[in-house]
C-alpha cells in the first residue's frame, strides 16, 4: 500500500507541471494584461503610465522568461502577490478558502445523503410511485442551472418567504441554500447511480442467498447488496467532486458568498496572472489527492482490492 | 457501469414495458404542468409604475439633481422627492446615536492601499475614512479647508504650501502633522513602494515646520487643488502604518476621516465605525462639526445585479449600488424605497471613432455618423429614460464643460445621407450600402463584453443601416479588449470615464495616450494637444476654463467621438436614508446621513 501511495504522488508532480504550463501559457498568450485596467481612474493616463505599471508587474519581459521566473520561485514556496490586492496570492487563498471548503462539504453531505436515500427508496420500491417522484427529482435536479435554481431559492426563501438570509456567510441558515443549489446536479446523479447498481446487485446470487439464510431485509440491504453498490457510486463521487468546484463560482457569485470559485473568476477577468496560476495549482493539487484518497477507499469497501 | 448506464437506467436496456413507459410519461407531463403553473404563480409581472412620478424623477433629475441638492448651510434648494436626499437636519444637528446602515457595493475592492487601488469600488471606502488636504464639491465653485487650515499657491504656480490643523490625529493614534504629508506624496515617487498612482508634474516636498508643508512640482500643475479632495492617494496616510506594517495598511488603512475601517474581508465585507474624536469636518459645507450620526457602516459586496436588489427589498440591505434600469420601475413603485439619481463628472458614455483606420479615417463619414445616431432611442427605450443624451466630450457637470456643444450634431438623418452623398458616398441599390471607389461603406464596431452597451450598439448599428452604413458588431471582454483597441482593429469603440476635472480630457484625446492608453479613436490634434497641455499648466481654474472650451469645440469639429449618454449613479434606497451627499466623484459621502 505504502509503494502505492508514493508512486502515485510522485506522479502528481509531472502532472503538476503540465498543469502550470498550460494555464501559464493560456493567461499570457490571450492578449491584454491589467495595466490599463487598473489605470483607469487615475487623473491622467499616457502611453508612459501604461509601459511603467507592465514593467512594475514584470510583463515586458518575453513569456517563457516569466514562466522561468514564476516557476523558481513557486518552488520555494512563493506564489507571488496579487495584482489586484498586493498581498500574497496564498494569503489571499488562504482567506478564502475556508467558506468554499465549507460550502463544498456541506453540500457533498446533503448531495450524498439525500442521494443515497432517495436511491435506496427507489430501489427497493421500484416502480411504484415513490421511484417515480424520485426519479423525476433527479432528472429536475439535472437539468436545472445552478445560476437559475439559486435565485429561484432566493426568491421563494428569502424573498416571498422571509425564512433564510440571501447572501453572506457564518451561521447555519447562511449555508442552506447555497449548500441546495450547489448540491443539486451532484445528487441528482448521486441517487440514479445508487438506484441503478442497487438494482443490479438485488438480484444477483450472493443477495438471494442471504435472504434465503434467513436475513432480514435491512440488514441484506445495508451489509451486502449496498456495500457492491456503492464502488461505482464512489468513482462518480469522486468526478463530481471536480465539477463542484465549477459550480462553487456560480453559487458563490448568486448568493454573494466568499470562496476560491469568486476568486478565480474575478482574477481571470482582471487578468491577476498570480492568483490565477495560484488557484489553478493549487486546485490541482487538491483534486489529485482527492482521487488518491477515493481511490483508497476502494479498497475499504472491497477486500478484494489490493494496492501494490 | 457507465455514467450513461446509470443514468437512464432501465430504459436503455430495453426493460421497460410500454405500460411503465405511458406511466412515466404521463407523471411527467403532469408534473411539468403543475412546476410551469407554480412558476407562473410565483412570477408575478412588474408592477407597471404610476406614470407621474417615474416621469418626473426621470426627467427633472439631470436639471434637479446635479446642483442644487446642496446641504443645508449653502441655499438649499428642495430637489423633488424620488431624487438625492437633501440633509434634513437642521443646522445645529445634534449626535444621537444614528445606527448601522447597511451598503450593499457592486464591486469588491482590491487594495486598500490609497496609492496602489485601481477601482471605484475601493475610493468609495477609503473617502470616508481619510480627509484631504483641501476640499472641493461639485455644487461650489470655491475650496473649502480640510486637513489644511488655509494654503498659498507660488505665483509661478509650480510651489503650494499648506499650513495644516494642528489637532488631528491618525486613527491609529499617529500625529497628522508636516511629516505625514510629505511623507504621503514622496511615497509615490518612491520606487520601493511601486505605487499606482502618481502626481504629474510633481517634483519633491519640503516640510518647512511641524505643520507646514510645500508641494513642489516641476511644471505647474493645474489641477492640483481640485484633484484633492478627489484623489484618495493624495490625501494624507500615516507614515508608521504605511511604512512597518504594509499588509495592515493595505487591509485596514488608519486614515483622518469621519469613518474608522474596523474590518475588511475581501469580496465579502468591510466595517466602518464612527470616529469619535473626528472634529475637522468642512463645516462651512457640512453644516456641522464633530463625529458622523451614523454609528457604523456594514459595507457589504454583493456582485449579483438581481441578488443585491433582493437584498435591498427583503430588507437585508439599506442601500443597494447600481440599479440596472430594468430593475429601477420595481424600486420606484415600491413606497418603502427610493431611487436616487445623481449625474456625475468625466467623460461621458462615448462611441470613440478611430481616426486612422478606413472608413472612420475620414471625416466626413465620422461627423454623418455622428448626425446619423438617434439618442433619445438609446436613452428613452434602452436605458428606460434613466438618463439623458450628450453631446460633448465631458459631463455637463464637469467645471470648463462649454455648453456650446449641445447645437452640435443632433439626430438628423437626412443631414447625414447629405453629407454623405455630396462625399461621393452613393448608395448601392441592391445592398442599401453606400460605396464609394468600389469600397462599401463598411465599419467595425468592436463593443466591450457586459459594460451595458449591447443593446444601444444596436441602435446605432440599425440607425446606421438607415443612411446607408454597415456596421458590423462584436463583443470582446475588458482587459482584452484594450489591447485591441490599442492596435486599432475596430472603427467604433464603447468608453466611459469617471474623472472631476476637464482634464479628463487628456486621457481620451492626447496623442500621448494613443499607443497603449485610452485615446482610443488614435486622436492627433496638435492645437488640442497644446490646448490640454496649457490647461495643466495654468492653476487658476477661471483662467483654465476657456482653454479645455476651445479644446471641447475642435474635438467635437474633427468628430472622433460620438458621446451617447450621460453615464449616472443610479442608488436603490430605502426611504428613510437621508443625508446621503456627493463627492466631486459622486461617491456617497454618510457623515451626515441618517436612517429613519
Amino acid at each position: 500500500m505504502q509503494r502505492y501511495i508514493i508512486r502515485r504522488l510522485l506522479l502528481a508532480v509531472p502532472v503538476l507541471l503540465g498543469v502550470s504550463i498550460a494555464v501559464f501559457s493560456m493567461m499570457h498568450l490571450i492578449p491584454g494584461d491589467p495595466a490599463l485596467a487598473m489605470l483607469r481612474g487615475q487623473p491622467q493616463v499616457t502611453d508612459a503610465d501604461v509601459f511603467r505599471v507592465r514593467e512594475d508587474l514584470g510583463l515586458n519581459d518575453p513569456v517563457p522568461v516569466q514562466y522561468i521566473k514564476y516557476l523558481s520561485r513557486v518552488v520555494q514556496g512563493d506564489f507571488g502577490r496579487s495584482v489586484q490586492t498586493k498581498r500574497p496570492v496564498l494569503m489571499d487563498i488562504a482567506a478564502q478558502a475556508p467558506s468554499t471548503l465549507q460550502l463544498a462539504l456541506t453540500a457533498v453531505v446533503l448531495a450524498v445523503t439525500l442521494g443515497v436515500v432517495l436511491g435506496v427508496v427507489s430501489a427497493l420500491r421500484q416502480n411504484s410511485w415513490v421511484d417515480t417522484l424520485a426519479m423525476l427529482t433527479a432528472l429536475f435536479g439535472v437539468s436545472m442551472p445552478s445560476f437559475w435554481f439559486g435565485l429561484i431559492l432566493i426568491f421563494v426563501f428569502s424573498l416571498k418567504l422571509g425564512w433564510l438570509p440571501a447572501t453572506g456567510q457564518g451561521g447555519l441558515e447562511r449555508l442552506i441554500l447555497p449548500a441546495v443549489a450547489l448540491g443539486m446536479d451532484f445528487s441528482a446523479v448521486t441517487a440514479r447511480m445508487v438506484r441503478a447498481n442497487l438494482l443490479e446487485v438485488l438480484v444477483t446470487d450472493y443477495v438471494r442467498t442471504a435472504r434465503a439464510k434467513g436475513v432480514a431485509q435491512n440488514m441484506v440491504v445495508i451489509r451486502h447488496a449496498l456495500r457492491n453498490a456503492m464502488i461505482p457510486a464512489i468513482t462518480i463521487v469522486g468526478l463530481q467532486l471536480g465539477t463542484l468546484l465549477g459550480g462553487a463560482v456560480v453559487v458563490e457569485t448568486v448568493f454573494a458568498r466568499q470562496g476560491i470559485g469568486r476568486l478565480l473568476v474575478t482574477a481571470i477577468m482582471a487578468k491577476d496572472f498570480p492568483v490565477v496560476q495560484g488557484v489553478v495549482l493549487l486546485a490541482a493539487a487538491v483534486y489529485l489527492l482527492l482521487n488518491l484518497m477515493i481511490d483508497l477507499t476502494y479498497a475499504f469497501f472491497d477486500p478484494r482490492i489490493r494496492y501494490s | 457501469m457507465t455514467q450513461h448506464d446509470a443514468f437512464f437506467g432501465p430504459t436503455s436496456h430495453g426493460r421497460l414495458t410500454r405500460r411503465q413507459l405511458l406511466r412515466r410519461g404521463a407523471a411527467l407531463g403532469g408534473a411539468a404542468s403543475a412546476v410551469a403553473g407554480l412558476l407562473a404563480a410565483c412570477s408575478q409581472p412588474p408592477p407597471t409604475p404610476p406614470s407621474k412620478p417615474a416621469a418626473a424623477s426621470a426627467t427633472s433629475a439631470p436639471a434637479a439633481a446635479s446642483a442644487t441638492s446642496a446641504p443645508a448651510a449653502g441655499g438649499a434648494t428642495t430637489a423633488p422627492a424620488a431624487v438625492s436626499p437633501t440633509s434634513a437636519p437642521a443646522a445645529a444637528a445634534q449626535v444621537k446615536d444614528g445606527g448601522t446602515l447597511t451598503f450593499g457595493a457592486w464591486q469588491t475592492p482590491d487594495t486598500m492601499d490609497p496609492q496602489k487601488t485601481g477601482l471605484a469600488a475601493t475610493s468609495r471606502i477609503l473617502v470616508q475614512i481619510l480627509t484631504p488636504l483641501v476640499w472641493k464639491f461639485p455644487d461650489k465653485d470655491d475650496f473649502f479647508p480640510g486637513l489644511a487650515e488655509r494654503w498659498e499657491v507660488s505665483a509661478d504656480g509650480k510651489e503650494y504650501t499648506f499650513y495644516l490643523r494642528k489637532d488631528v490625529k491618525f486613527h491609529n493614534g499617529e500625529p497628522f502633522n508636516a511629516d505625514s504629508v510629505t511623507f504621503t506624496f514622496d511615497r509615490m515617487v518612491d520606487d520601493s513602494v511601486k505605487t499606482l498612482s502618481k502626481l504629474p508634474e510633481y517634483d519633491h516636498s519640503v516640510k518647512i515646520d511641524d505643520y507646514t508643508a510645500k508641494i513642489v512640482f516641476k511644471q505647474p500643475y493645474g489641477p492640483f487643488l481640485p484633484l484633492l479632495s478627489a484623489t484618495p492617494a493624495f490625501m494624507p496616510i500615516p507614515p508608521k502604518q504605511a511604512k512597518d506594517r504594509p499588509d495592515e495598511f493595505g487591509l485596514t488603512p488608519a486614515g483622518t476621516g469621519p469613518f474608522m475601517l474596523k474590518e475588511y474581508v475581501p469580496k465579502s465585507h468591510a466595517v466602518l465605525v464612527r470616529n469619535p474624536d473626528y472634529k475637522w469636518a468642512p463645516e462651512a459645507y457640512f453644516g456641522r462639526n464633530g463625529p458622523p450620526s451614523l454609528q457604523q457602516i456594514n459595507w457589504r459586496i454583493i456582485e449579483e445585479p438581481a441578488t443585491r436588489v433582493a437584498t435591498l427589498q427583503s430588507g437585508e440591505i439599506d442601500m443597494a449600488e447600481d440599479v440596472a434600469p430594468a430593475l429601477v420601475a420595481q424600486i420606484e413603485s415600491d413606497p418603502r424605497f427610493q431611487m436616487i439619481y445623481r449625474d456625475t463628472l468625466g467623460c461621458p458614455r462615448t462611441v470613440m471613432l478611430n481616426t486612422t483606420k478606413f472608413p472612420t479615417d475620414d471625416k466626413v463619414v465620422r461627423q454623418a455618423m455622428s448626425y446619423a445616431v438617434n439618442k433619445r432611442t438609446i436613452t428613452d427605450t434602452v436605458l428606460k429614460k434613466t438618463a439623458e443624451p450628450r453631446f460633448g466630450p465631458i459631463e455637463p457637470l464637469t467645471p470648463g464643460y462649454n455648453p456650446e456643444v449641445e447645437k452640435l450634431y443632433q439626430f438628423d438623418t437626412a443631414k447625414a445621407k447629405q453629407l454623405l452623398d455630396q462625399a461621393g458616398w452613393t448608395v448601392n441599390a441592391a445592398t442599401g450600402i453606400r460605396e464609394k471607389d468600389g469600397r462599401p461603406l463598411k465599419a467595425l464596431f468592436i463593443v466591450v463584453a457586459n459594460d451595458n452597451f449591447d443593446d444601444a450598439a444596436q441602435v446605432i448599428q440599425s440607425n446606421f443601416k438607415d443612411v446607408g452604413i454597415d456596421l458590423e458588431l462584436r463583443t470582446e471582454a475588458e482587459p482584452t479588449v484594450f489591447n485591441t483597441y490599442n492596435r486599432g482593429d475596430q472603427n467604433l469603440a464603447n468608453i466611459f470615464w469617471w474623472g472631476t476635472d476637464p482634464s479628463s480630457l487628456y486621457s481620451l484625446y492626447h496623442s500621448s495616450a494613443i499607443a497603449s492608453g485610452f485615446n482610443w479613436g488614435h486622436y492627433t490634434n496638435t492645437e488640442v494637444d497644446k490646448l490640454l497641455e496649457q490647461g495643466q499648466q495654468v492653476s487658476d481654474l477661471k483662467a483654465r476654463v476657456p482653454l479645455y472650451q476651445k479644446a471641447q469645440t475642435l474635438i467635437m469639429d474633427d468628430a472622433p467621438a460620438i458621446p451617447i449618454w450621460g453615464k449616472r449613479v443610479m442608488i436603490g434606497a430605502k426611504k428613510g436614508v437621508q443625508g446621503v451627499l456627493w463627492s466631486q466623484n459622486v461617491y456617497p459621502m454618510f457623515y451626515n446621513a441618517t436612517l429613519a
